[in-house]
């Protein structure tokens, strides 16, 4: 099973200008996003940030209400979106493959876990249901499940939310996708079993070189696993580069405010105040020019009227804020 | 493998874990076999005791309801003499527990008792008549499946809902059953005479009344089945089917009709109940030689071991039907295993 690794590789991904929208309103806003092969990327923002539009449009994934209306996303040479009919269902599973963030409600209620793992080899490589079923089990057990042949005969409802979480990882990784996108597979788990699954799909992704977008709101997890951040605000995209870049210094303000209300909450010592962002995220208007200037302590003239350009402000690392205007 | 570090062995854990699991399947075939034998034990008790709760409440009905059967039987001019023998006889004199308990004794050998007015045997009289009733029903309801399942299904998959359903619906659920039943008589039988109206048993008789039965039904098919499908098709687990890269026929018939059968399946069931009570009529109506023709014959008569035959035997079928339909659900769905009963 191991030797099949190479063939699996990930691919780079880059997304040139993504805008979707449900109905008219602006769910993302031009994102451009690049990411290496083989690296994993740290998709951050508040909820309502777009962050999850944007895995799904990628995915290929967007409920009938949305629709990307500009940009591309090229995955190696194949841009994602403009994939269509069967062209579009071979990718899937093989380009791109997405872990949601509820894996009970993202599971058959009424089939066996293992036929639900199972049917991506029925469907995709025509084996018949023994094989398929067989090719399931120690799929299962390698995502760390103890025993996988009694699990793949359990309903999606006798299991524990971590197990479903697996069970839908292999789904996930069952045809080696060249990209993986998982969206806050973690939020609905406890901490100790969101630490395994992360281990997990570490682990896997590295074993694969899979490319890996990692959507949360965790800075704790982009820490943990992330070579590069994206962070998200409004619908834009307002700060890209190296996680240790951004880290050690970021430069928007949204950002900044993110890294010490974490390092306020987990990483503090005791009995030191926890400080969090004043106001609360857009939810039904996006406000004109930056989305952030409401909340931003930093705001001045420009800020409330026009959008700030995207500019590089070092290797790889590209902001979206006035400050960084020349002066 | 690549020369990346994993924290242990992967191929090795997965050897192990796969170990051994051949048997582990097998016990745990076995105990899903045990557990799912006992709630289908449970259910047919259950239904037994239900069948019984039935017939002893409609023993005692027919002695609530004022009217001496003994002067029924022997005519109004009878004599008193005549009426003490008959009585005598059909052991009216006896006290109601001991006729209860003799026709329970009785009717669990399948003896239901004689008809007061031809003398026949009250279950050859209803078995008699219990495949006509049973064909209606069985046409009835295929009609409701097939007319309501295919509007509900068109519905449902449209991007929009229509109006063409929503007014056929209202229409369907505003008609009385005997006007429908008479207007299709009217129209089929005398203004275009394509089918019989002379009633009898048959595959042409047959037609118009399961019509009657069927189509007024059929709106709250297609509605449940309308229903049931949009909210399967925005269900997570539709996503997941569609990021497999399965075919939109695929994921229909793989994912989504299997959580849209259960709810109609529960609906038929309880139609056999309904439409029990709904066959008098149409039954009477064309004249189709069922139990509910039989029934309303035994009422004019005041043929009281007819009519509780009647009566006995639809509660049982209404009751057996009804079982039948729990455990195919228990077949079919897997979470209702795991409900208490």
């Amino acid at each position: 099973m191991a030797s099949a690794a190479a063939e699996g590789t990930g691919r780079p991904l880059q997304i040139e200008g993504l805008s979707v929208r449900y109905g008219e309103f602006p769910a993302v806003t031009a994102a451009t996003v690049s990411l290496g092969a083989g690296r994993v990327l740290g998709l951050v923002g508040e909820s309502g940030s777009g962050k999850s539009s944007l895995a799904l449009a990628v995915s290929r994934l967007l409920p009938p209400a949305g629709r990307v209306v500009a940009g591309t996303a090229l995955l190696g040479s194949v841009d994602l979106l403009t994939l269509e009919g069967e062209a579009l269902r071979r990718a899937r599973g093989e380009l791109v493959a997405y872990i949601p963030q509820d894996a009970s409600a993202a599971l058959n209620p009424v089939q066996r876990v293992g036929r639900q793992v199972a049917e991506v080899f029925r469907v995709r490589h025509g084996l018949g249901k023994e094989q398929a079923l067989a090719q399931a089990v120690s799929l299962l057990a390698k995502v760390g499940i103890r025993n996988p042949g009694v699990t793949a005969r359990r309903y999606p409802h006798e299991l524990s939310g971590g197990m479903r979480q697996r069970a839908m990882i292999a789904i996930a990784l069952a045809l080696r996708p060249a990209l993986l996108v998982a969206d806050e597979p973690t939020t609905a788990l406890d901490v100790t079993v969101q630490a395994e699954i992360l281990g997990l799909v570490k682990d896997l992704q590295a074993d694969y070189g899979t490319t890996l977008m990692w959507i949360t709101h965790d800075m704790g997890v982009v820490a943990e696993i992330a070579d590069d951040i994206a962070v998200m605000y409004g619908g834009r995209l307002v700060e890209h580069g190296a996680a240790v870049d951004v880290f050690k210094e970021a430069v928007h303000p949204y950002t900044s405010a993110l890294l010490s209300s974490f390092t306020s909450g987990r990483l503090a010592a005791p009995k030191q105040p926890f400080v969090a962002i004043e106001g609360s995220p857009p939810v039904d208007t996006i406000p004109p020019g930056c989305p952030f200037h409401p909340r931003c302590p930093r705001a001045f003239e420009p800020c409330a009227t026009a959008v700030p350009d995207t500019r590089t402000v070092a290797t790889g690392h590209r902001v979206s804020c006035h400050l960084t205007e020349p002066a | 493998m690549t020369d990346i570090p994993a924290p242990f062995d992967w191929d090795e854990f997965v050897a192990a874990a796969t170990e051994n699991q051949i048997d582990a399947t097998a016990a745990s075939r076995r105990a899903e076999r045990l557990a799912f034998a006992g709630r289908v034990g449970l259910r047919i008790v259950l239904a037994a005791v239900t069948i019984l709760a039935v017939l002893i409440l409609t023993f005692i009905l027919e002695f609530v309801v004022p009217g001496n059967p003994a002067r029924a039987v022997a005519g109004p001019k009878a004599s008193p003499v005549v009426i003490a023998e008959v009585t005598r006889n059909l052991h009216l004199d006896r006290p109601v527990w001991q006729q209860l308990l003799s026709y329970i004794g009785n009717a669990l050998h399948g003896n239901l008792g004689y008809s007061y007015v031809s003398d026949q045997s009250v279950a050859s009289l209803v078995g008699g008549r219990l495949p006509a009733t049973a064909l209606l029903m069985a046409g009835g309801i295929a009609v409701e499946l097939i007319v309501g399942g295919a509007l509900g299904i068109w519905d449902g998959l449209r991007p929009r809902r229509s109006w063409v359903l929503a007014s056929l619906n209202i229409g369907l659920l505003s008609v009385p059953t005997f006007t429908f039943g008479f207007a299709l008589l009217l129209l089929f039988g005398y203004v275009w005479p394509v089918l019989p109206v002379t009633g009898g048993f048959g595959a042409e008789q047959l037609i118009l009344p399961a019509i009657t039965l069927g189509l007024l039904g059929a709106p709250y098919y297609a509605n449940v089945v309308r229903d049931q499908l949009r909210e399967t098709l925005s269900a997570p687990f539709v996503r997941t089917a569609l990021a497999k890269g399965l075919s939109r026929g695929a994921i229909l018939r793989r994912h989504v009709f299997r959580i849209v059968v259960p709810p109609v399946l529960t609906m038929a069931g309880m139609d056999v109940a309904l439409f029990l009570s709904g066959v008098v009529f149409v039954e009477n109506v064309f004249a189709w030689p069922g139990i509910g023709e039989l029934q309303v014959q035994a009422f004019d008569n005041v043929d009281r071991p007819v009519l509780m035959g009647t009566v006995v035997v639809a509660a049982a079928a209404v009751v057996v039907v009804n079982l039948l339909v729990d455990l195919l659900r228990l077949v079919v769905d897997p979470r209702v295993r795991s409900e208490s009963l």
